[in-house]
């Protein structure tokens, strides 16, 4: 199932981020690791992931901005984003119209996020992704 | 051909080829432009900063024949940076731009363009609510697309219930209403008054949430999206 | 107490609770990690823990409720309140791939002030800084943290400075004023509440000066002026 899938994983969190990058490595993912904006966009294009996870709450630009710059690219329109995120649901403005625009295909909030959740999480996504491609 | 200076702000950015940007602008003096920048896109400045969202720019170009001006040069005059510090704004201000992106042909006037930046101003300002920019906007907005409610009401009774009716875009009275006169009130202060102002009625939270509602029925019909 | 007064209380409050998820969360997936037999540095778990307990008990000498520290005033060396907060940050600093550094310009005048609080103030403020310089160490460049102090005209300044980390003073005095209005109170320099400058500008008004932006050797930083005691010189 996993087989190696590329993820940039953007985390401003030192800690956070090597935790989670441990784990994911763990159960096959190949993970990437950014911790702003910026260095984002520019590993999007020498990486080219099959998932981004992204945090919002970032230093200097925000993830909305990530969004919104992301899908300034027409050759990633399709780039899937998940957002695993200290904010909770309520404080964004995440409906269903604003998420299919940005190509948001989950929101997780963190701290009730395990690491096994996140995992199933991002299984989940590959395996119906997979199922998707295999019914076309 | 000649170079026009005009102040403006970005609505969108499309990056296009290697380095460039297909930037729509929707300018002080000459309506909504779209221009190619070239070359903003090397390898360290992804983000060029003067055409960021969220400012106001002073913006030379050179005028095409076809669709596609050229940008010659941009400086930022003013960048709302507070807006990024909030989630539920910097998506606020991004519906904003794109509602008048869809909205708004080449050739509009300078009263969308001071409303724009007015709102970012708003959106900008920490001590404004954001659900009162959202209201403010959206009545100025609907106003200035031809949509304007009738705030005239024929009694005087400070009890009385209110609906809104779309079919006269003005208020009859209904005992089971949901709004009040204090709500009618506040429509007609915000036709003559900006946020900074209305920030300065009491208990304005516990009545603009059902204003937004009443702004978001007027949008019914008008074939534009509420925001 | 005023009702202004109580709401900026209450939302300091709010902000540290927000700001302290984030070590709760870090323990909380460390030991998890553990639980899949990866190695575990429990030394970075008692870092972090120790490290909310001082948070907590900084926000509680803000109301003055810690009895234990004492309420009086005392004369204190600006130089070893420095050298007790860098000594405070080392192991967290450690663990974020920053450096802490200490530098002291000449000799200093004892302040009349409170120890504890002082303390309190700078290793709550270095721990902002720390936690603002993790977005900077995953570019794989190690942060400097630099605590100083040196005399000025008005007396001794003492304050965290980093090559890494800018603001400007309009920006922080916007922030410094509308506590918790935002998650973000300062996204120019940190991702998470910055709570630790809240706290630590909180005490320092405590004491009779408060924090400002500051430029030290070509860095610019936060620092506080403290004056120091026309008596004990004389002593």
């Amino acid at each position: 199932m996993s087989n190696r899938h590329k993820i940039l994983l953007i985390e401003p969190d030192l800690l956070l981020a090597t935790i989670y990058k441990e784990h994911l490595n763990a159960h096959k993912y190949n993970v990437r690791v950014v911790g702003g904006v910026q260095k984002a966009i520019y590993e999007i294009d020498k990486l080219r992931p099959d998932l981004v996870i992204l945090e919002l709450q970032l230093s200097t630009h925000n993830g909305y901005e990530f969004l919104y710059e992301l899908r300034s690219y027409s050759e990633w329109q399709n780039i899937p984003v998940l957002v695993h995120s200290m904010v909770p649901l309520d404080d964004l403005n995440l409906d269903t119209n604003v998420s299919s625009e940005l190509g948001i295909i989950g929101y997780l909030y963190k701290p009730n996020t395990s690491l096994s959740k996140l995992l199933y999480e991002i299984n989940n996504y590959f395996q119906l992704a997979l199922d998707e491609t295999n019914r076309n | 051909m000649k170079q026009i200076v005009t102040n403006a702000v970005v609505l969108r950015r499309i990056n296009y080829q290697e380095a460039d940007r297909i930037i729509t602008l929707l300018t002080s003096n000459n309506g909504k432009i779209t221009a190619m920048a070239r070359g903003v896109r090397k390898a360290n400045s992804k983000l060029a900063g003067s055409i960021e969202l969220f400012g106001t720019s002073q913006v030379t170009f050179l005028p095409s024949k076809g669709e596609i001006n050229t940008l010659i040069s941009a400086r930022l005059i003013k960048n709302y940076g507070n807006i990024v510090k909030n989630f539920n704004k910097t998506q606020l201000g991004y519906e904003v731009l794109k509602l008048i992106n869809k909205s708004i042909e080449s050739n509009s006037d300078e009263a969308i363009y001071d409303l724009v930046v007015d709102t970012l101003e708003f959106l900008n300002d920490e001590a404004i609510d954001i659900n009162l920019t959202k209201f403010w906007f959206s009545l100025r907005f609907l106003i200035l697309m031809g949509h304007s409610p009738n705030l005239s009401v024929e009694d005087s009774d400070e009890n009385h219930k209110y609906n809104f009716s779309l079919d006269s875009m003005s208020f009859v009275v209904d005992g089971e209403g949901l709004y009040s006169k204090n709500h009618i009130k506040l429509l007609r202060l915000a036709l003559v008054n900006n946020p900074v102002n209305l920030s300065k009625i009491n208990n304005l939270d516990k009545i603009v949430e059902k204003n937004l509602d009443i702004t978001r029925l007027m949008f019914i019909g008008t074939g534009f999206n509420p925001i | 107490m005023t009702s202004s007064r109580q709401f900026e209380e209450d939302n300091l409050l709010k902000m540290i609770i927000e700001q302290l998820k984030l070590p709760l969360l870090h323990i909380a997936r460390q030991t998890a990690l553990a639980r899949y037999g990866t190695l575990t540095n429990y030394g970075d778990i008692n870092s972090i823990a120790e490290m909310s307990i001082r948070m907590i008990d900084s926000y509680l000498l803000t109301k003055g409720q810690n009895s234990q520290l004492g309420l009086q005033l005392e004369p204190v060396s600006i130089s070893s309140v420095l050298h007790e907060a860098a000594n405070n940050l080392y192991n967290l600093a450690k663990m974020y791939n920053c450096s802490i550094e200490l530098e002291l310009s000449g000799r200093f005048a004892p302040v009349m002030s409170q120890k504890s609080k002082l303390e309190a103030a700078f290793t709550m403020l270095g721990y902002s800084y720390i936690e603002a310089n993790l977005s900077n160490s995953l570019k794989d460049v190690s942060g400097r943290i630099i605590l100083s102090g040196y005399r000025s005209s008005r007396g001794t300044v003492a304050g965290i400075f980093s090559p890494q980390l800018e603001i400007s003073n309009d920006s922080f005095r916007r922030s410094i004023n509308s506590v918790n209005k935002t998650r973000q109170s300062m996204p120019e320099m940190t991702q998470s509440t910055g709570a630790g400058i809240f706290i630590a500008n909180s005490i320092l008004n405590g004491l009779a000066t408060k924090l400002k932006v500051a430029h030290y050797k070509h860095t610019s930083g936060l620092a506080a002026t403290l004056t120091p005691s026309q008596q004990l010189q004389f002593v």
